[in-house]
């Protein structure tokens, strides 16, 4: 075989393997969901590299944090930079990697962690994980969260190659399969998922009693790494139980979290007790789906409240009045207000919410 | 045809019946979307274990299997005290407690149908077919279901797909529960 040949068939061989690269990429992408039309938290994990750096504090748990803390109030009121690493029912050994995923971006000097995920000892289900993991970007920490993550159903192999997890989408693609193709829309507003509409809370299910209120050993080693972690950066650990009523928290709970704060001279701060008679909220309009989490007032009561408490228990700057920081964040009270015009917009039209974008 | 092209079309071929061979429809769940949560279906919802298979609570004529149907034994229970929906962070599908005086029937959702999640009893008012009733002793369980709970603080019992689960405090029972074992 001559050299002119061989060049042809390596070439060949090439194309071949660029043909199929360029087929699989598209049809992950295509096949992959896009989270726009439901299911919008799956955006959140990804969003988080838009607004990465300079934040001073960082939430990390699951939508006790992304649905009831407003970054844009705390800056507004205190000039604290913020962002939330948040997603749906997130684990703990979730947030311990969105910690050590964000580090990678930026050394915030407060953590705040909210506590309602150490009620599971265990994954919980596949669907979480993906909204947790996928959308983080690609490095050791990732691996090694999705390998603490996966539940036995689950392969590695499926979160390198999402494709394998999602190919038989091809029966339920929708036009934002097409639409979003390429792009996508900004869900949060750095990290804070906005609801304006209310349900009032009515009734709140009687507590059953558990067998055991103990939390599980996996999730006192996953918050002493955490502890830990930030230790090592010199960042203060904060943990916080949001002021939603349901899921139930339970004061056996309660009170192994105070233990631990106190054992290893964390602040904590249990905002149930003091919803309504510190904080102002009001839970016949504060939350949009009775109890279990906050509406846009409710979200600017807590983050004015949280604000004091921050300041007051730790020592965050205040950054107003610095010209770059200003107009960053300009931005993003703009797109902060035209959202909740835009769902105040559709309220009223339509008498309900059927999207966070109000379109 | 000369040779050189015949093997770019074979290696293309190749490279898409690569992607065929990956992208070839399976059954089950591909979109997060429509998962619930709950992590699997039992076999047949339409075939609930007879009562005699598991552990089921019954109120007045109203037979309460774990994973049965909601519908027609929510309807058969009439109009709950209270009514709570409780949706999951992001997927579709909500956990559902109906109160009826001394219990609480809570329900789940897998494909679009209600489910029976499980059965909580509250006070004396009401007791299990079996004759347990909260403020029963611990030689009541042992005597009832045959499982010495003498010095326990819970006892768990699995029959079917139903699991009961009876707590107490001081030699006395404090609470019944039914779950729903999936």
């Amino acid at each position: 075989m001559n050299k002119k040949k061989v060049v042809k068939i390596i070439a060949a061989a090439l194309c071949a393997v660029l043909v199929l690269v360029l087929a699989l990429w598209f049809l992950q992408r295509l096949l992959t969901p896009k989270y726009i039309d439901k299911n919008e938290e799956g955006l959140l994990v990804k969003e988080y590299y838009d607004y990465a750096g300079g934040n001073d504090v960082l939430f990390i748990g699951d939508c006790e944090v992304y649905s009831n803390f407003s970054p844009v109030r705390l800056w507004q009121e205190y000039g604290i930079t913020s962002a939330i690493r948040g997603s749906p029912q997130q684990l703990i050994w979730h947030s311990y990697y969105m910690l050590e995923d964000t580090l990678r971006y930026e050394t915030p000097k407060v953590v705040v962690f909210n506590v309602l995920s150490m009620k599971y000892g265990e994954p919980q289900s596949e669907a979480y994980n993906r909204l947790a993991l996928d959308g983080m970007k690609w490095s050791s920490v990732k691996l090694r969260a999705v390998k603490a993550s996966m539940t036995e159903e689950e392969s590695l192999l499926s979160y390198v190659f999402p494709l394998l997890r999602f190919h038989s989408r091809w029966s339920d693609l929708r036009s934002e399969d097409l639409k979003y193709f390429f792009n996508t829309r900004q869900l949060s507003h750095n990290g804070y998922v906005m609801r304006i509409d209310v349900q009032p809370v009515d009734y709140i299910p009687r507590a059953e009693p558990l067998a055991d209120y103990s939390f599980a050993d996996t999730c006192w080693e996953y918050l002493d790494k955490m502890k830990d972690l930030c230790e090592k950066n010199g960042i203060q650990l904060v943990l916080i139980k949001a002021p939603t009523l349901m899921p139930h928290w339970y004061d056996e709970w309660d009170e192994q979290i105070v233990k631990y704060a106190s054992d290893n001279g964390l602040c904590y701060v249990n905002t149930l007790p003091i919803a309504e008679s510190e904080i102002g909220i009001d839970y016949t309009a504060d939350t949009f789906d009775a109890g279990q989490h906050l509406n846009l007032s409710g979200a600017e009561k807590l983050s004015s409240w949280f604000g004091a408490y921050l300041k007051a228990n730790t020592a965050l700057p205040n950054h107003r009045g610095e010209a770059d920081l200003e107009l960053k964040w300009s931005e993003k009270i703009d797109r902060y207000y035209e959202m909740a015009d835009a769902q105040a917009a559709q309220l009223e039209r339509d008498g309900k919410l059927s999207g966070y974008w109000g379109d | 045809m000369k040779k050189s092209k015949k093997i770019l079309i074979a290696l293309l071929l190749a490279a898409l019946m690569t992607v065929i061979a990956l992208t070839a429809g399976c059954g089950g769940n591909d979109d997060p979307g429509t998962d619930t949560g709950k992590t699997a279906a039992p076999a047949d919802k339409t075939a609930a274990p007879e009562e005699k298979d598991a552990y089921v609570f019954k109120k007045g004529d109203v037979t309460i299997k774990m994973n049965a149907p909601a519908e027609p034994i929510i309807s058969a229970l009439g109009e709950p005290d209270h009514y709570y929906e409780e949706a999951s962070c992001a997927f579709e599908g909500m956990d559902k407690t109906y109160t009826y005086g001394s219990i609480d029937v809570t329900t789940y959702t897998l494909n679009g149908a209600d489910y029976i999640a499980g059965v909580v009893l509250w006070d004396d008012s009401v007791e299990t077919p079996e004759g347990l009733y909260i403020g029963a002793r611990a030689e009541d369980v042992a005597r009832i279901y045959g499982e010495d709970a003498t010095g326990k603080t819970s006892v768990s019992l699995k029959k079917g797909d139903a699991n009961l689960l009876i707590l107490l405090k001081d030699g006395v029972v404090t609470s019944i529960q039914y779950l729903a074992i999936n």
